[in-house]
């Protein structure tokens, strides 16, 4: 099957400015992504997932881009004004997130908002339009889309909001889902829902997913590629089957057997020191060093490059590369 | 027996259907039985909405019981043994519980001048010793919360927990707002001070694998009562109520990448199913909509199965 590459981020530098200081929040992010394909960012808090997803469609404020490419379908959504780039915004490329009681209008009801999404792509009025909301509602397996058009945010339950949330953003048919720790809010069951029911809407559509969470457990379940990220930087990328079983970068590593499992008990969890570093204080060379345990004198001076190692799979730690046959 | 919970029950008021009516209830905790054990955790799982939160602020009083009683160690007056700082209690959030324009140093002193712990010019010491307990720089006494970043401030909160000498300590979801990382961190260091001090633990937690890696036993709660409660690892090797076995099924196969459910309409406390709570998402009380008569009519009773394992379903 021939890929063809929807999104192509390269460069990718997200800035904030306190105290006139220049904090770098993304700092040199490029990654592809191809049509109808799911990929997963993976960071803990802080790492700049989020800027980096809000970035792509400029809701990045008051953070600045300062440089580098965000080509969708041959177009760099960096360089666009305000205005062209709602053309891609909620249609294109559409966003879902954490709390969706925080992104649902509490007076309006459900159907309406939903009405309002579809109205904004400018193709369908009227009761077409509410035809269309019940479809999407269907799409989303609401159980009682008639009852879900009427009732408001509040007299809905996690996973009940957060499908609304996903036919909101499925209203014009986008290429792009980025789904921002879509089920982190959730109980597992319904995180178990809503999770096979984007995979579902995926196959149905053919969109894009690029899926952001904290759960390393979660994206197993979900993507095909993965992109690790720390301090900024993605530090390792790759098959999501292949880094999830061998780990190349020591943070990886570190954040995998860190996990807590279920199915075994553990005297003493492995923890890895120290905290993850606030951007105004990033270590020089590698930012993991202070807390890396292979790291080496020249770890604090060199900053290492995002190196690809083996087919399609990079990692920025010099220290790795010879243990890939 | 540390702390020995008998039937407890907490209702609130919930909405009311005409002006002068009276307000529905809402069973929160609807008749609850554990017991802890000097230097033991029990865990206490359950899906939001169960009731978790509200059981471990009520044993504390800080939600009023509608019923049931509450005993600690051999106090027969409940208001001596709440007022001592036996049992303490952390919270998931530690920016919350800390006043941003005190230094930590200080908010933990407050604690040892209410209780009288130590005699005032030993209490600087006091709280240094505690900051090393919990791994910090002594150093680190005289800055303010906002300076800490959040595994820090959770072991903040758990000295000032330790500052009064507790022998039980509720922990609502202590780890939940953490990065893996820093999460198996606190979690090692709950362990390890209760392997020091012989501190008993509530843990309280939505997240089974963590759960498992720090409790003795375990209790899964639904809808305001107990359906399970047993020792950790013959809970997760086998669980015999269906509810526990979903919740499980549902955590173990997030590891391993396929997912059976249940459906997810958790019962309503306002408003909860006759019978066993459990039984309209129940897959064996329910088959394809008729129920079994038992299982929709009469109240399970949370009975003993073997050694220590309780259990409350008719159909086992």
């Amino acid at each position: 099957m021939k890929q063809i590459i929807l999104l192509q981020v390269s460069g990718l530098k997200t800035h904030i400015i306190t105290n006139g200081k220049s904090l770098p929040i993304v700092d040199d992010v490029s990654f592809d992504m191809n049509k109808g394909e799911t990929v997963g960012l993976v960071g803990e808090s802080g790492c700049g997932k989020s800027m980096t997803a809000l970035s792509l469609i400029g809701l990045q404020k008051p953070a600045k881009i300062i440089g580098g490419k965000v080509i969708f379908n041959g177009t760099d959504l960096v360089s666009l004004d305000k205005k062209s780039i709602r053309e891609y915004r909620g249609k294109k490329i559409a966003m879902i997130f954490q709390e969706p009681m925080t992104s649902l209008n509490p007076v309006m009801s459900c159907g309406k908002q939903i009405l309002e999404a579809v109205k904004m792509q400018g193709e369908l009025n009227g009761a077409h339009a509410k035809q269309r909301v019940i479809e999407l509602l269907n799409l989303v397996k609401y159980p009682d889309p008639k009852m879900g058009y009427k009732s408001y945010p509040h007299e809905l339950s996690g996973g009940m909001r957060q499908r609304v949330m996903i036919a909101m953003a499925l209203a014009g048919k986008p290429d792009l889902l980025i789904a921002d720790e879509p089920t982190t809010a959730l109980d597992v069951t319904v995180q178990a829902e809503i999770v096979n029911l984007l995979k579902k809407i995926q196959q149905q559509l053919g969109m894009a997913i690029l899926f952001i969470t904290h759960d390393i457990g979660l994206i197993k379940q979900v993507s095909d590629k993965i992109m690790v990220m720390y301090a900024g930087q993605i530090i390792e990328e790759g098959p999501t089957e292949i880094i999830l079983k061998s780990p190349l970068h020591p943070y990886t590593k570190a954040l995998l057997a860190c996990l807590p499992r279920i199915d075994e008990k553990m005297e003493i969890l492995p923890s890895i020191p120290g905290n993850v570093p606030t951007p105004d204080n990033y270590p020089s060379g590698c930012r993991f060093h202070p807390r890396c345990s292979i790291a080496v004198e020249g770890c604090s001076v060199d900053e290492p490059e995002f190196v690809e190692v083996s087919d399609s799979r990079k990692v920025r730690c010099p220290y790795v590369h010879h243990s890939v046959a | 027996m540390l702390l020995n919970v008998r039937d407890l029950k907490t209702y609130f008021p919930g909405r009311k259907q005409y002006l002068f009516s009276k307000p529905e209830q809402i069973k929160a905790i609807d008749g609850v039985t554990i017991s802890i054990e000097e230097g033991e955790t029990l865990g206490l799982v359950g899906e939001s909405g169960s009731g978790k939160s509200t059981l471990g602020k009520a044993i504390v009083n800080l939600v009023t019981k509608t019923g049931g009683t509450v005993t600690f160690k051999d106090f027969t007056d409940e208001k001596r043994w709440s007022n001592s700082g036996k049992i303490q209690m952390i919270f998931q959030d530690p920016l919350a519980s800390l006043n941003p324009r005190m230094t930590v140093g200080n908010a933990i002193s407050e604690v040892l001048k209410y209780h009288r712990i130590v005699p005032k010019y030993k209490i600087m010491l006091r709280v240094k010793a505690l900051f090393r307990m919990v791994e910090l720089s002594p150093d680190l006494i005289f800055n303010y919360p906002h300076q800490f970043s959040g595994g820090q401030r959770q072991r903040i909160g758990i000295a000032r927990a330790l500052a009064v000498n507790p022998e039980l300590i509720i922990c609502d979801e202590v780890v939940s707002a953490l990065d893996v990382s820093v999460q198996a961190q606190i979690i090692n260091l709950l362990k390890r001070l209760q392997v020091d001090q012989g501190i008993a633990y509530l843990f309280i937690s939505h997240d089974l694998a963590v759960v498992r890696q720090i409790a003795h036993r375990i209790a899964v709660l639904y809808c305001g009562r107990i359906v399970e409660i047993g020792r950790t690892d013959e809970i997760i090797s086998s669980p015999m109520h269906p509810y526990t076995q979903a919740l499980f099924s549902v955590a173990s196969e997030s590891n391993s990448g396929s997912m059976s459910m249940i459906s997810t309409e958790v019962a309503n406390p306002a408003n909860p199913p006759d019978g066993c709570h459990f039984h309209p998402r129940c897959p064996i009380a329910n088959n394809s909509g008729n129920f079994i008569e038992a299982c929709a009519s009469i109240d399970p009773d949370l009975n003993e199965k073997s050694g220590g394992r309780m259990v409350a379903c008719h159909q086992i």
